[in-house]
């Protein structure tokens, strides 16, 4: 089974501000 | 990490901001009518809750640690306290201005009338106004609400200005009015440092919004003379 990529970008936008909501849940640990 | 933990802690730390929002606008409005009622005791009041203030300041101080240690928050969530932790020191500087208004009304109480204080009212109430409307974006998050707010501070550093000449070619024209006008002249610098810090309190909405910072980014800067 392949996962998918959901976003990229350098590590300080990926957790101050990412652009994908479904990133923002698994980094505030609210999905997953 | 829990995020039913994190998300009750953040609803704590928004009520808590919230209520200190309310009680500095009360310390701002309640000083303002000291002054214009000519009402010591009222000003009396705002002086001893300034110290209710200061702890509310400790507590929220103590709440955003707490979460950043324990529960290191991301993305919204981490700019969300950040933007908190930086909020709670501006109103806790700005219910400090009000107690200064309120001790320089108990002084010009003292002293003969010697102002109708007419654009002191309005620098007030567009001051609170400023305030409760940066509250309300805060909480609403609403980015265009706050660069709104920025650009009424400049009605507060025009009537200012009006004042500052009005004040001092009274003092000329009569000394005997100088202590007097000279604590008005005080009175007036408070609020135009509140709605300076109401500024600073929209440009954290702004960047709890949207990740950017817009602070220095307006006027043009004075660079020193070599």
């Amino acid at each position: 089974m392949l996962g998918k990529l959901i976003e990229f970008n350098r590590t300080d936008k990926i957790f101050q501000n990412p652009d994908e909501k479904l990133t923002e849940d698994y980094i505030t640990g609210r999905f997953g | 990490m829990d995020h039913r933990i994190i998300d009750q802690q953040l609803d704590h730390l928004r009520d808590k901001i919230l209520l200190l929002g309310g009680a500095t606008e009360q310390a701002v409005q309640k000083a303002m009518q000291s002054l214009v009622e000519r009402d010591s005791e009222l000003a009396k009041k705002v002086l001893d809750e300034d110290k209710i203030i200061d702890q509310m300041e400790l507590e929220i101080d103590r709440l955003s640690i707490e979460i950043i240690a324990l529960q290191q928050p991301a993305a919204h969530d981490l700019r969300f306290v950040i933007s908190v932790a930086k909020i709670t020191p501006i109103l806790e500087r700005i219910a400090d201005h009000a107690g200064s208004i309120a001790e320089a009304a108990i002084i010009l109480n003292n002293e003969p009338h010697i102002k109708n204080y007419i654009d002191f009212p309005i620098m007030a109430k567009t001051a609170t106004e400023m305030l409760r409307s940066a509250l309300d974006a805060f909480t609403s998050e609403d980015a265009a609400l706050s660069r709104e707010i920025i650009e009424r501070d400049r009605l507060i550093d025009d009537a200012y200005r009006r004042v500052f000449g009005e004040l001092l070619e009274m003092m000329i024209d009569n000394p005997a009015s100088t202590t007097g006008a000279a604590h008005l002249l005080f009175v007036a610098k408070h609020l135009e440092r509140i709605g300076d810090y109401v500024k600073d309190i929209c440009e954290l909405n702004v960047y709890l919004r949207e990740a950017a910072f817009i602070k220095h980014r307006y006027g043009s800067p004075t660079l020193p003379s070599e």
